[in-house]
């Protein structure tokens, strides 16, 4: 299994992609949304997990243009939303049910990737 | 008891909300950010205490730095957002003018970058105090600045600058292709026609393409009294 981590909160990202290579789970990071795209034409990526507010493209565009390169990838998406409230407006906006809030439980993060998987 | 304030009205909420909810996404951000560099202190000290690795010092140095940097941006997130608070403590006060735009662009650059915008700010040397309404001041440099990114074409480059003039201050917006700023004050929004009338502000374009500018003058102690 491997995982395209896209945030541009670099120190957030990098970190997180440590941890994961840690639990011996393959991921690659990028905080910017072209390379983003171009790593997924080099390499083929079961999910991307994807920072929903972003400059230059939102997660939401940046799930479609990646969907064109490999339809087959899975998506979930983070959020630095402040509240239930946002929480919900952003779930919507991603229309999916995939979507976790920061700070993230990384233990969480796996389940909710390998569920995906499933 | 009506004061200057009460112009600001449902738009006034609307961008206290919006700023809330901006800050507050990016105090969550660094949040994250400290918490995965401390999971990840956690996940070396564990390795180690298991003999799966051993501590690297420089490697839980430059973890300690990272959770040391981020509590520094919070704090700084955390006192704008105060500020921002405390802007609608007093109706009319002295506002000094570079400081009071350098804070505005702060507290509002992750918007600005979200629409794909950079905008620059070229304080003026000299310090310029006006006297005005704080918090419609800081709506007031917020709603033109959006204003001007949504006016700019693809290549949202906008500089703001101020400068004193005789009666006041005019603050300038000046961008690459700005293109689609309406000729005249009676061709922008009601609320943006109401926020500088309550300021006693005026909408100055610069013709095709050269940007526009935003004359403020002081409010007098008339205007510090109740509006009704």
């Amino acid at each position: 299994m491997r995982i395209l981590l896209v945030d541009d909160e670099v120190e957030f990202i990098e970190t997180l992609a440590e941890r994961l290579v840690l639990r011996d789970i393959a991921a690659e990071w990028t905080a910017d949304v072209d390379q983003a795209l171009e790593m997924a034409r080099q390499k083929k990526y079961d999910v991307a997990v994807l920072d929903v507010k972003m400059p230059k493209l939102n997660g939401i565009q940046l799930k479609r243009k990646l969907q064109e390169i490999q339809p087959a990838m899975k998506f979930l998406f983070l959020t630095g939303h402040g509240s239930d409230e946002d929480y919900r407006s952003g779930s919507s906006e991603a229309g999916s049910d995939n979507y976790l809030a920061k700070p993230l439980d990384i233990e969480t993060l796996i389940k909710i990737i390998k569920k995906i998987m499933d | 008891m009506e004061t200057i304030l009460s112009t600001s009205g449902e738009a006034g909420l609307v961008f206290m909300g919006q700023m809330n909810a901006s800050i507050s996404h990016e105090i969550k951000n660094t949040l994250a950010i400290i918490k995965e560099n401390a999971g990840l202190l956690e996940d070396l000290t564990t390795m180690a205490q298991q003999g799966r690795a051993p501590l690297d010092p420089e490697k839980i140095k430059g973890l300690a730095q990272r959770i040391a940097k981020q509590i520094k941006r919070a704090d700084v997130l955390a006192n704008n957002m105060n500020r921002l608070a405390h802007s609608v403590d007093a109706p009319v006060a002295q506002v000094e003018v570079n400081e009071a735009l350098d804070f505005m662009l702060q507290i509002t650059d992750r918007l600005s970058a979200y629409r794909g915008a950079v905008v620059t700010c070229k304080s003026c040397r000299e310090k310029i105090q006006l006297t005005t309404c704080p918090f419609l001041f800081n709506h007031l440099i917020w709603m033109f600045l959006s204003q001007a990114i949504e006016w700019s074409g693809d290549d949202k480059k906008i500089e703001v600058s101020v400068c004193r003039t005789p009666h006041g201050v005019r603050i300038d917006f000046a961008g690459s292709r700005q293109n689609r700023i309406p000729e005249s004050c009676k061709d922008l929004s009601f609320q943006h026609q109401q926020l500088l009338e309550s300021l006693g502000a005026e909408f100055q374009p610069h013709g095709p393409g050269g940007g526009f500018s935003i004359v403020i003058k002081p409010l007098t102690e008339g205007r510090n009294r109740p509006v009704k």
